[in-house]
């Protein structure tokens, strides 16, 4: 249910950026996910819909990136694929894993034409 | 003044030598440009949560984000807790749940300053609720604030409040393998509490595996297993707050 309030945000981040871009529209919005974001794609676009219908982006495509998580092991320092918190890593097979990519949320970019 | 690029707006000087146009540039806009924003959709929420903690740091308060299911025993907890430190340590709690004011009721009943957030169709806290309500409980220095938030363990998980510590808690009747069902929580959380351990003995539950699935997911978790309505293993927990908050 979250997801509601992220979109939300993303609604407040380009209402802003559009506020400042007199006679263009925004027509495409890349929104960032990362894999181990906690956010469900699929709910988060529900939402974005829900409050795009009659708003001023009625017509803005949004574009949602999912970026696929990485752990860095503390045991040997190796760098590894994950896709979950419970992996081991491939080289040592500790499971003393640090998550340094897959947490992202953000609006990555707007187009205006 | 260029509505797209805001030259020559009314409040900035302009350089000119005679013979110069209006326009010291061409205005041709590109047709479509893209704009990297790179704004994180918590962005707000982080923010707040900076000033709470802030706040926190200046008044040397030990603010607690106390998350769980519902029906964990994180209001058993509080009043065990309260009730033995109450005399070393002053507390505080702010208490979120959805509707109602019985959390709060049963704080009060303890002696202890509490506001009740109802979040009403919310699934979580936020850092400017905490915020809303820090300014009202105006907690003092050296203080212990506990925020009890909404029994979830999905939403809650995202959302930063500016707690020094967040301390999960979960009780034997919901399964071993909650720590790998919601990964999110158990990962962001400092403590995790088992709770409930006198009912061990009448349920076919393995401790071992708790413990397994915990370190899997977070392998710095710190662990208490006691019962708090019973009062078994409570004195660790008590033990290692009274630490946390005496510096």
């Amino acid at each position: 249910m979250h997801e509601y309030t992220l979109a939300q945000n993303i609604m407040k981040i380009i209402t802003e950026y559009s506020s400042t871009h007199n006679g263009y529209q925004a027509t495409e919005v890349v929104i960032e996910i990362g894999e181990l974001s906690g956010v469900m794609i699929d709910a988060l676009k529900a939402a974005v819909d829900v409050l795009v219908k009659n708003s001023e982006f009625a017509c803005t495509e949004f574009i949602y990136s999912e970026k696929k998580a990485k752990a860095q092991c503390t045991q040997c320092g190796h760098e590894v694929a994950v896709s979950d918190f419970i992996s081991t890593c491939s080289q040592c097979h500790s499971s003393r894993l640090d998550i340094i990519e897959g947490k992202e949320l953000c609006v990555k970019s707007i187009a205006f034409e | 003044m260029c509505d797209t690029c805001g030259c020559q707006s009314e409040d900035e000087a302009t350089y000119k030598k005679p013979g110069d146009t209006n326009h010291d540039h061409t205005h041709s806009h590109p047709l479509r440009h893209v704009l990297d924003v790179n704004r994180d959709l918590l962005h707000d929420n982080d923010l707040m949560a900076e000033r709470n903690r802030g706040f926190f740091e200046a008044r040397k308060i030990m603010a607690i984000n106390l998350v769980s299911s519902p029906g964990s025993g994180k209001t058993t907890l509080l009043e065990k807790t309260i009730s033995a430190l109450h005399k070393d340590i002053r507390f505080f709690v702010i208490a979120g749940d959805q509707n109602t004011l019985n959390d709060a009721t049963r704080i009060e009943k303890t002696g202890t300053e509490v506001i009740q957030i109802n979040t009403g169709t919310g699934c979580h806290l936020d850092a400017e609720m905490v915020h809303m309500a820090i300014r009202k409980l105006d907690p003092p220095r050296n203080t212990l604030l506990v925020i009890e938030n909404v029994g979830n363990l999905v939403c809650p998980a995202l959302f930063d409040l500016g707690e020094t510590k967040r301390i999960v808690m979960i009780s034997v009747t919901e399964g071993e393998d909650k720590p790998v069902k919601y990964p999110h929580m158990f990962k962001s959380s400092d403590v995790c509490i088992v709770n409930k351990t006198d009912l061990l003995p009448h349920l076919d539950f393995d401790l071992a595996q708790l413990r397994g699935n915990i370190k899997k997911v977070n392998h710095q978790m710190k662990v208490f297993e006691l019962s708090a309505l019973k009062g078994e293993g409570l004195q660790q927990w008590l033990k290692w707050l009274t630490a946390q908050k005496t510096p």
